[in-house]
């Protein structure tokens, strides 16, 4: 079982956003609104990497170079991640 | 899409595998600890449906069931699960309902998805737009009320859907409502006070309307239902509604989606706390007590139906 995290608050970063520079290592994430972004970061969950992020796990679905994975599948460089928001109006 | 899931990264260790078939998972059940693959997700899902029509009575041989089709995700499953279900069933056939309310950027592409949706399916679809029926779309109605434009659009929806269903011949009308969907009602009539509703509506099957009205996702979450989606290929990236923001159930669906990430199966608990509420409080009621809406002939507990009372209200007389 996934440990259950207390709070969703940005603390201590383990994903560094990279804006420039070395872009060999890293882990893209597409947004709910398509907009992308770079991270370093070896090893962390999905679901670590949401919390960082300031999103409800529950609320969002995963998907890894085109397929879904659960929120505890570890994420590594080359990855590109994809954020789903279960959240919709309808 | 399709579930994700390489024998390298399982190989690796990065993926977790399913506790039935030990295949690649794409789906963790935070409630139960139980990780599925795409197939066991499916099975299972669809196992929950059954069982939960089956357990409630909601629909039997002969039965016509209008399906409510927003073309949004849980209607799409909705209607997705139940062709699944009853594709092999002769006793029992499906048709669908589409309301058009009329919300510009919004309406056009979910109308049109649960068009493709039925066309795909073979299942009949009946649609109908609010100007129809109330000579005014939900955009022309609701500037200067926005704070209650779910409200107005839910009243004059379930009235459009209802007319539609008696117009088709159904014997049930099944809508898409999930465990979040039920779990946010709950909540919100003990924040409004509201004690008849807390008591009265959440039935898995409400009696409230001549078409007796079924929930068969109601003990899914939201999550659950769009991953099925997802896997089945019936949710698409489609706008959201624009009002939905004004509503006091955006805040609830915050609040519960918080409860539930850190203390997981408490939309659950919500949901059975109700049903053993409503339960108790129905047993020593008279159902006589619901009688036909003196203007249009729906059943009501009051003077005057919800959705007369709303027309009313808006300076529109009965449809």
């Amino acid at each position: 079982m996934v440990p259950v995290a207390k709070d969703f608050v940005f603390r201590k970063p383990m994903v560094i956003l990279i804006t420039s520079g070395e872009r060999k290592h890293v882990i893209t994430v597409i947004f709910p609104d398509k907009s992308r972004k770079e991270f370093a970061g070896e090893g962390m969950t999905g679901e670590e990497l949401l919390l960082e992020l300031g999103l409800n796990p529950y609320e969002t679905i995963l998907s890894r170079n085109g397929g879904i994975i659960p929120e505890d599948t570890r994420i590594f460089s080359g990855d590109k991640i994809r954020l789903i928001a279960i959240v919709h109006g309808g | 899409m399709a579930g994700a899931g390489t024998g390298k990264d399982a190989a690796e260790g990065s993926l977790p595998l399913c506790s039935v078939c030990g295949k690649p998972a794409v789906y963790f059940s935070r409630v139960s600890g139980t990780h599925f693959c795409d197939t066991h997700f499916l099975s299972w899902f669809e196992d929950s449906v059954r069982t939960t029509i089956r357990d409630c009575g909601m629909v039997g041989p002969g039965d016509t069931v209008a399906v409510a089709l927003s073309g949004g995700k849980d209607s799409s499953v909705l209607l997705e699960v139940l062709h699944r279900i009853f594709s092999d069933d002769t006793s029992v056939k499906l048709v669908a309902l589409t309301i058009d309310e009329g919300i510009a950027g919004y309406r056009e592409d979910t109308v049109a998805a649960a068009e493709r949706l039925a066309a795909r399916l073979r299942v009949p679809l009946r649609t109908i737009a609010f100007p129809d029926l109330f000579g005014k779309t939900l955009d022309e109605l609701v500037p200067g009320r926005e704070q209650v434009a779910c409200s107005i659009c839910g009243t004059l929806r379930r009235r459009a859907l209802t007319t539609l269903a008696r117009e088709e011949g159904a014997t049930k009308l099944a809508t898409g409502h999930c465990l979040d969907d039920e779990s946010q009602s709950a909540m919100m009539n003990y924040l409004r006070g509201d004690l008849t509703r807390t008591l009265a509506r959440l039935s898995p099957g409400a009696q409230d309307s001549f078409v007796p009205r079924i929930k068969p996702l109601r003990y899914l979450s939201e999550r659950e239902v769009v991953t099925y989606g997802m896997l089945r290929n019936v949710v698409l990236p489609l706008p959201e509604c624009p009002y939905t923001r004004f509503a006091l159930r955006a805040d609830v669906r915050k609040m519960l989606g918080t409860m539930e990430y850190r203390y997981p199966g408490t939309l659950m608990k919500i949901l059975q706390g109700q049903e053993k509420l409503s339960g108790k409080f129905s047993a020593g009621q008279d159902s006589a007590a619901v009688t036909p809406c003196p203007v249009c002939g729906e059943p009501t507990s009051g003077e005057l139906c919800a959705t007369c009372t709303l027309l009313d209200s808006l300076g529109i007389r009965k449809p």
